[in-house]
């Protein structure tokens, strides 16, 4: 029984065209991490945007961890998917990060204490401690989106879904990213990240979903999409660096560092 | 929807290529000499023009929609209530059992109710086949001040811009938790928590607009030159002061005596 599954889903934009072709988007998720990538366009966001309910299919059934879509407002959906806009301006409207970050845990009236917990925990991991009392429009984009992601998991959702999390982040903001996502996925959360970040994708996400102009082209173990020339071609993906890197020389498939220097010093 | 509210509709007609100016005098002379001339047939001479005009421009489906929707309730309103009921009615046109129509009353309301419907087909016409931006456009290159223009211009703008807004902001509140569907006090409750956050980013966006439109010059003391010049003709130019002149004839005329 996967946690996440979409069957036939079919959803266009007023006055536009089609987002999946027929006979529509046909995916299951199971607990972990995994990538959403594809070249822009390819339905990524809209699909993410379905999961919560923001967008109403217009033919097709959406579960997500036992929920279905269909049935269950935006607001209720927020009980189970902390979702994280791909622009954090979209996102922020509280007057404090401290605000901002208890504001949804507070309207899903969860208990005190586990409001407490909850935002305490979710300031903690995106590296916001000290930053409580400031406006978030004050802070860069980089912490703003750290506020975005920390307002999403400030309710303990089971389901968290990161649209473009790594954009204009630095070296250390990327790797508590890492850390975090990873850390989410080892506790049984179904994790999403929609992302251009390849890099990222082979450090964090084990498996991968690749959309091209709408379908679903792969759906597996990232290390056997980035092996895979023809898809990436296909999808306008460029693979991690180090994969290219190890191609080159002559080493095994690997999609991060670590698999890099593990492979070399064999 | 960033379209503004506007009706305007993409066309090649002579109306759509005629100079903004000249739509405008032609809109208000029409509606304004609507009004002032005396008697049935010259209202109903301009109404013939208008509906020429309208075909020309090719806007006669979309127009009927609107005349229907907007002007039949208020025609079969004004037959009725004068036909029924004026003071000055005592020529029997016919009678249902005791009730009586009378002819006074009817040529009293087809008059009104013509008024009314060019009114409404010359504001219409203009607004089909006028973009917005070309009248602040055309206003400012006969003297207004760009600031006003602005002013004129994104206050067409304002209104989709601000319900785009209030929908992201709803979004961002909805996903995390905030129920804004389902039964009219729950939806009411949660205009609440938007307002403060809308009012706050509309001013954040109006900062942002001013600092882009200083950083492209808007404010320097300089003499302007024009992307594009609007085609205008000696035919046009005729034509607009001969509306904007009607106006004043007709009501002299009217002054003195003319039925």
């Amino acid at each position: 029984m996967p946690d996440i599954s979409l069957e036939k889903v079919l959803f266009s934009y007023p006055g536009g065209v089609e987002v999946y072709p027929e006979p529509g988007l046909t995916l299951a998720l199971e607990s972990g991490v995994t990538a959403l990538v594809g070249e822009n366009g390819a339905g990524k966001t809209t699909l993410t945007k379905l999961l919560i309910g923001l967008l109403r299919p217009r033919s097709g059934d959406i579960n997500v961890a036992g929920l279905d879509v269909s049935k269950t407002t935006v607001a209720a959906m927020a009980k189970t998917v902390g979702y994280t806009f791909q622009n954090p301006d979209d996102q922020l409207f509280e007057r404090t990060v401290k605000a901002e970050v208890t504001f949804g845990p507070r309207v899903l009236k969860r208990p005190p204490a586990d409001v407490e917990r909850g935002v305490a925990a979710a300031i903690k991991a995106c590296g916001l401690a000290g930053k409580e009392d400031v406006h978030p429009h004050d802070l860069g984009l980089s912490e703003r989106k750290w506020v975005a992601i920390a307002s999403a998991l400030a309710s303990e959702p089971s389901v968290v879904v990161l649209d473009e999390p790594t954009l204009g982040q630095d070296y250390p903001s990327r790797q508590r990213l890492r850390e975090l996502v990873m850390r989410l996925g080892s506790e049984g959360k179904i994790v999403l990240v929609v992302t251009h970040d390849m890099d990222f994708v082979g450090e964090a996400c084990p498996t991968t979903v690749v959309l091209s102009h709408g379908a679903v082209r792969y759906a597996g173990p990232t290390s056997n999409a980035f092996g895979d020339r023809a898809l990436l071609k296909e999808a306008g993906i460029e693979p991690p660096h180090v994969t290219e890197l190890a191609q080159a020389i002559g080493l095994r498939q690997c999609v991060n560092e670590a698999e890099f220097l593990a492979t070399w010093r064999r | 929807m960033a379209g503004g509210l506007s009706l305007y509709q993409e066309g090649a007609s002579l109306l759509h290529r005629a100079h903004p100016l000249t739509k405008g005098v032609f809109t208000l002379s029409v509606i304004a000499l609507a009004f002032i001339v005396p008697s049935l047939y010259w209202i109903l001479a301009i109404a013939l023009i208008l509906l020429i005009l309208v075909i020309v421009a090719g806007v006669l489906r979309r127009l009927i929609a609107v005349a229907l929707a907007l002007l039949l309730p208020i025609a079969v309103l004004l037959l009725a209530v004068q036909g029924f009921a004026n003071p000055a009615n005592h020529t029997v046109l016919f009678a249902i059992g005791p009730v009586v129509y009378y002819t006074e009353g009817l040529y009293i309301a087809a008059i009104a109710a013509l008024r009314i419907t060019c009114l409404v087909v010359a504001t219409f016409l203009f607004s089909f086949t006028t973009r917005p931006a070309d009248i602040t456009e055309a206003l400012m290159q006969r003297g207004l001040s760009p600031a006003m223009g602005y002013v004129v211009q994104s206050a067409l703008q304002i209104i989709p811009q601000t319900l785009d807004m209030a929908g992201r902001i709803q979004d961002a509140q909805r996903s995390r938790g905030l129920e804004t569907e389902g039964s009219l006090p729950k939806r009411a409750r949660a205009y609440l928590p938007l307002m403060l956050p809308l009012v706050l980013s509309s001013l954040v966006a109006t900062q942002e607009r001013a600092m882009a439109l200083e950083v492209r010059g808007f404010g320097l003391p300089v003499k302007r030159v024009r992307r594009y010049e609007f085609a205008d003709s000696a035919v046009q130019r005729v034509t607009r002061w001969a509306l904007a002149l009607a106006v004043p004839a007709a009501i002299v005329a009217r002054l003195l005596g003319w039925k």
